[in-house]
């Protein structure tokens, strides 16, 4: 299980200097790491950093073994065409293009957004956490992640 | 912020799973106050209901439109495919288009959504919205032809199979739940 919210320390990151570049030419490489079926953990605003997901304790500060595993998902993430970042009226979004797994089999109940790229040393920063509102099950087939639409009311990510 | 999951088995999502979540994502740009109870707001739920079938039906033609011309182009350029942007605006503008027509021209049918969807933000919204799920499309699509060894999908089955299989989706496998 999952709280969907946009992670706290990458609102603070956004103040201290070690900030997201999610432009869409040069952006940094942003990831979608599915979590299985009963995590150990309950992934929520409170996750700092994606650690070494498949490997070690879930906690704030990694994913660890509550990454889902199957065939068609690469550990660790697939990686995400950044969109880019909106300014708009009185916000700013961002968006991304939706993702999918062909010739899947898999069950996820989540989605966590990490930055792999490298900022003062600190890799798999985390962004944000997607609950799926139950365990979705995918047999040889398409697994699709759809983003909502990229607008200031609705999108992905966004500050308004 | 909640992203959505879609899920076919067997093989890529048929063109009406897509034109139901293109409805869904186009109908929420029409706000209507749920507190209210006149007239006006009663007929413009109503429509706001009809225009999702409406647009469930004209969508599925569009999608399915989309699906076809990518597995042509991956039967044309095979593998090199795969180099090629995967914005439907480089490929096949003329899809995308006629889209965006389709939905101007299903809310022309309510007087009470008026020229809502043919003009200004709520048309670039709704092009926004129907230019990333047939981008995604396109995406898919690569994505059955990669894992297929360079084989389109449906023609990798049988050809008694490939003559029942449906032309957007194939292999009559059923359609799961999304979220």
């Amino acid at each position: 299980m999952a709280t969907t919210g946009i992670c706290a320390s990458f609102k603070g990151e956004g103040y201290n200097g070690t900030g997201h570049n999610l432009s869409s030419s040069g952006g940094d490489t942003i990831k979608a790491v599915l979590i299985k079926v009963s995590p150990a953990r309950t992934f929520d605003y409170t996750q700092t950093n994606g650690g070494t997901p498949g490997t070690g304790t879930p906690s704030a500060t990694n994913i660890g073994t509550d990454e889902a595993s199957g065939t068609g998902y690469t550990s660790g993430g697939n990686t995400l065409t950044n969109n880019g970042v909106t300014i708009t009226g009185t916000g700013a979004y961002a968006d991304f293009a939706g993702y999918s797994l062909t010739s899947a089999t898999i069950s996820v109940t989540a989605l966590v957004l990490i930055n792999s790229s490298s900022k003062n040393s600190t890799t798999n920063r985390a962004i944000s956490v997607h609950d799926f509102g139950g365990t979705q099950t995918v047999t040889s087939g398409t697994l699709s992640i759809v983003f909502p639409t990229a607008a200031l009311a609705t999108a992905i990510l966004r500050f308004n | 912020m909640q992203a959505g999951v879609l899920i076919t088995n067997g093989g890529p999502h048929p063109a009406d799973k897509w034109a139901e979540v293109s409805a869904d994502q186009i109908v929420a740009l029409i706000d209507i106050d749920d507190r209210a109870d006149s007239p006006q707001a009663t007929e413009a739920r109503r429509a706001k209901r009809r225009f999702r079938e409406d647009l469930i039906d004209t969508l599925t033609g569009h999608h399915d439109d989309c699906i076809g011309k990518e597995r042509g182009a991956l039967k044309t350029h095979g593998v090199a495919r795969y180099d090629q942007s995967e914005v439907v605006d480089d490929h096949h503008p003329e899809t995308l288009e006629a889209a965006c027509q389709a939905v101007s021209d299903a809310a022309s049918k309510y007087p009470v959504l008026g020229n809502h969807f043919s003009e200004g933000e709520a048309a670039d919204v709704v092009r926004r919205i129907l230019r990333s799920h047939m981008n995604h499309i396109m995406h898919i699509e690569r994505g059955w032809h990669r894992d297929l060894g360079g084989k389109v999908f449906g023609e990798h089955l049988p050809q008694a199979q490939q003559q029942i299989a449906p032309g957007g989706n194939g292999v009559g496998q059923a359609p799961q739940g999304t979220a």
